[in-house]
């Protein structure tokens, strides 16, 4: 009698450890947790090659982002980087006083995930003045202007960084804020600044 | 006829078991590895051109502290391989404009 209780327990332990495999299993969120514990670094890459791409001259084309993707997706077999396939869209949006730059990408895995980068401005005029420029008085306008940078993926949630920004031709007067936020005396007219990662960002004009 | 079901019960538990281990420990990626990774997607993040101007070992360091061991990337390298070190791996594809891809190869302690 004792080893039937002995069996009957047995079965009954058994029972009771499928159940609670099975119900943990099906508790766990659908998303599998190896690829977004893996995604860090890949998501981190394509940010990256995004970024690039938005610094060449000119901007970001079709052309440009598969010279880049092309080169990532080679050094995925060598490096072991497990990149998974995935598709993009490259946005752009200029209008008077603000500015976008984005890459979408769709990485495309059992429950595919989006990662994009954004670079965005907006500014304002807040006055104007002169300013002696090689012997010659130039009209500057000044504007207060906010840049920002947008990182996100589903690792992470959204990053927002706050670029610096700088005038090649070493014309423009710049003070930063802080919080993204600048004033910028520029010659009127338009006037293009860069981030420190190349990034043109296009203050004032029409 | 118990003892039968009893047979097949535990062969039940014990497949079930190796599943979930396989699944949950032996496929899965060690901790330490995910964290090292998380921090090199840090440093992609934090700068382009870190590889290309000389900074690469400051920014690994500030990611890593003293759990770095070496940071190898193109033809140089700072630090050395000495006692257990894993290996994390990346790109940096280029910076300011202009595609120039640098393997860089980030070895870390435990």
């Amino acid at each position: 009698m004792s080893g039937h209780r002995g069996q009957l327990l047995v079965i009954a332990t058994a029972v009771l450890a499928i159940s609670l495999i099975a119900a943990l299993r099906l508790s766990r969120a659908p998303e599998p947790r190896a690829s977004r514990l893996l995604g860090c670094l890949q998501a981190a890459e394509l940010i990256h090659a995004a970024r690039l791409c938005w610094s060449m001259p000119g901007g970001c084309t079709p052309a440009r982002m598969e010279a880049i993707a092309s080169a990532l997706l080679s050094y995925n077999e060598s490096l072991k980087l497990m990149l998974r396939p995935f598709s993009y869209t490259i946005y752009s949006s200029l209008a008077p006083g603000r500015g976008l730059y984005s890459i979408t990408y769709m990485v495309q895995v059992e429950q595919p995930y989006e990662v994009r980068f954004e670079a965005e401005w907006s500014c304002y005029e807040a006055g104007r003045y002169v300013k002696v420029v090689g012997g010659r008085e130039l009209l500057f306008t000044r504007y207060r202007l906010h840049y920002e940078h947008r990182y996100s993926a589903p690792m992470w949630g959204t990053i927002t960084t706050y670029p610096k920004l700088w005038d090649p031709r070493g014309l423009a007067d710049l003070e930063y804020l802080g919080g993204g936020d600048w004033t910028a005396g520029v010659p009127a007219g338009g006037y293009a600044l860069e981030d420190e990662y190349g990034i043109e960002v296009r203050v004032g004009g029409a | 006829m118990l003892r039968g079901l009893e047979a097949l019960a535990i062969a039940l538990v014990t497949a079930v078991a190796v599943c979930v281990m396989r699944l949950e420990l032996w496929g899965a990626v060690p901790q330490h590895q995910v964290t090292a990774e998380r921090a090199v997607a840090w440093m992609l993040l934090a700068s382009d051109s870190a590889p290309y101007t000389g900074e690469l070992p400051e920014l690994a360091r500030m990611a890593f502290g003293e759990k770095l061991a070496y940071v190898r990337w193109g033809s140089s390298t700072y630090g050395a391989a000495s006692g257990e070190v894993y290996a994390v791996r990346a790109v940096w594809l280029g910076y300011n404009g202009t595609l120039s891809p640098v393997e860089v190869v980030i070895g870390v302690r435990p």
